[in-house]
């Protein structure tokens, strides 16, 4: 199974968007304007339909800021703290997250296939 | 008047009470399916004695154990349309002399945990587009007695939650209600009547089973699905009377 054209379905659902128009580089809450809700009901569409635990903190990397700032307090590099808690993610796109972060919200719809990806790696499919 | 179901998959917590059993019965004369939780041997008894059918996929729920949530999932694995919140245990004692440990534990079951559950079954409904949450509180959350200080906050507490759920999934076909019921003739209410001496003063101020099971099935009807994010009172006007 294609997980971007899975999850571009589902998310085009939901956001009520053609689904041609959602690239894997397209940020979900800076450009699709998803909300908390909407965010939410993504969550639980992608557990139902493919079949996998979610946890929305790491799916929407909900905890981004707090875990930057304790990487701060605690003098250890950022990037590692990161790659700590959100390892379907790559060194590439968490050093990518921390320069974009001052314009706003980095969640991409590559993140969430990183995450489905990375799930079912890891559940043994 | 006909009662309609959009769903058919109900959720009973704390089923093996008279209320749990009595609702399922009418539940089951509906044609909805039923699923009764007990916390005890002697709960999953009275499920066998008075709905044996249900017995055997009874599953074991006590809040104050986080793991025994995992044993609902076969249950919510298969959907759940309906949920009728009846657990809570009680706990009387002055806050004022609560210990720590009594603190943490009894608000970790009865509001912490309770919201995790809530969670996990919201998020099956918010699949199927359809639930509806009904919370059976106490008219003790508004009107404690000394000493119900515990039960009352929980209560109150749960009844946030419940409202909280509602306004925030009402657009996604979820609803939710709680009802705050006076003093019901049978458990705990029954053994307060007779350790209080009161069921000759309260008279015509108590509840019988039939009346809250038969009202609980109403509010779990589609009829009464406008009922949502709000706290309805069922105590015979108990707590109307500026003096009882």
């Amino acid at each position: 199974m294609n997980m971007f054209l899975a999850i571009r379905s589902i998310l085009g659902e939901i956001l009520d968007l053609d689904p041609e128009k959602i690239l894997e580089q397209t940020y979900l809450i800076r450009e699709l304007n998803a909300e908390s809700i909407d965010l939410l009901e993504i969550g639980v569409a992608i557990q139902h339909r493919l079949d996998i635990p979610v946890h929305d903190d790491l799916l929407f990397l909900k905890n981004l800021r707090t875990l930057l700032l304790r990487a701060e307090l605690s003098k250890c590099p950022p990037i590692g703290v990161l790659a700590r808690e959100y390892p379907h993610l790559s060194q590439e796109r968490l050093a990518q997250i921390l320069i974009d972060l001052p314009q706003g919200p980095v969640l991409r719809v590559s993140d969430l296939v990183a995450y489905v990806c990375w799930t079912r790696k890891d559940q043994g499919d | 008047m006909n009662l309609r179901f959009t769903g058919n998959k109900a959720l009973i917590l704390g089923g093996s009470s008279a209320m749990g059993l009595a609702l399922a019965e009418l539940l089951l004369a509906e044609g909805l399916t039923v699923t009764l939780t007990h916390s005890s041997p002697k709960g999953l008894a009275a499920i066998a004695q008075r709905c044996p059918d249900l017995a055997q996929a009874s599953p074991s729920l006590d809040l104050a154990d986080l793991t025994s949530l995992d044993r609902l999932e076969p249950c919510l694995n298969c959907g759940v349309d309906y949920l009728v919140d009846l657990a809570q245990a009680d706990h009387e004692g002055l806050l004022a002399a609560a210990s720590e440990e009594g603190v943490r534990t009894y608000f970790e079951s009865h509001v912490t945990n309770r919201l995790l559950l809530l969670k996990a079954v919201t998020r099956g409904m918010l699949y199927r587009g359809f639930g509806r949450l009904l919370h059976v509180s106490s008219a003790a959350a508004a009107l404690p007695a000394p000493g119900q200080g515990f039960y009352a906050a929980a209560k109150r507490a749960a009844e946030s939650c419940y409202l909280g759920l509602g306004l925030e999934l009402g657009e996604r076909g979820i609803t939710s209600l709680s009802l705050r019921l006076g003093v019901v003739d049978a458990g705990r209410g029954g053994r307060f009547l007779d350790r209080q001496g009161l069921r000759k003063a309260l008279a015509g101020k108590t509840l019988t089973v039939e009346q809250v099971a038969s009202t609980l099935l109403f509010l779990l009807s589609d009829q009464s699905l406008a009922f949502t994010c709000t706290t309805l009172t069922m105590d015979a006007g108990l707590t109307a009377r500026k003096y009882v």
